[in-house]
């Protein structure tokens, strides 16, 4: 299991934690999972970093059981 | 005016202060307010590191970046940058660097709120047709 935090606009499609019960391979599945979920939210998902531990992986980082996921839509602060 | 005090150094013959405010419009629409959220211990931590990498890059005195979370009404301040380097042209750089880096890599969002009651996700900044997008870690 991993745990997800979903920020900004991404709020209006996921709660704002949310639990995955079977832990996906690696950053591509899970946002392939995410849309899966979601489909109206694809574009955004499309556009997301994740973190793990406060920083930025790759799209082919290996998601561990217990990891929690920051999911980051396009940055907008200032 | 806390900020600015930290601003000063005997060394530091140039110090930039940018001001990020809330604008009454965006767009042809009318802005009552913004609201801003963070990863807050990731944009914290991002922040200082940005600080930190401008100082040595820069040979900078002084650098201080603070962003306000939460509700925020036109003309108030959102975000200010304060540097502080032997000369003008490095505290400019330096400021320009740390500014457009929180704008875009830190993961801060602004919510936009709407005098008609609607409300917008992210936009508002003129320079981001000319990223190249958010997709890198």
């Amino acid at each position: 299991m991993i745990t997800l935090e979903f920020f900004a606009g991404l709020k209006d499609y996921f709660p704002p934690v949310m639990e995955v019960r079977e832990t996906p391979e690696d950053i591509n599945s899970l946002r392939r999972y995410l849309i899966d979920q979601q489909s109206f939210a694809k574009t955004l998902l499309e556009q997301c970093r994740f973190a793990v531990d406060d920083t930025f992986v790759h799209e082919d980082y290996p998601l561990r059981q217990g990891d929690l996921v920051l999911v980051i839509p396009p940055s907008s602060g200032g | 005016m806390a900020l600015w005090e930290q601003a000063h150094h005997p060394a530091a013959g140039g110090v930039v202060l940018f001001s990020g405010e809330v604008r009454n419009n965006h767009q042809g629409k009318e802005v009552s307010h913004l609201s801003y959220e963070a990863a807050e211990q990731m944009a914290n931590k991002m922040i200082a590191a940005l600080l930190d990498e401008a100082k040595q890059r820069w040979e900078l005195q002084v650098a201080i970046a603070v962003h306000r979370l939460g509700k925020v009404s036109v003309m108030e301040t959102a975000v200010v940058v304060i540097t502080a380097a032997a000369h003008r042209a490095e505290a400019y750089a330096a400021n320009q660097y740390i500014i457009d880096r929180i704008k875009h890599h830190v993961p801060l969002w602004k919510c936009e709120h709407f005098v008609d009651g609607e409300r917008a996700w992210g936009g508002h900044c003129s320079c981001k047709q000319k990223s190249t997008g958010n997709i890198e870690p």
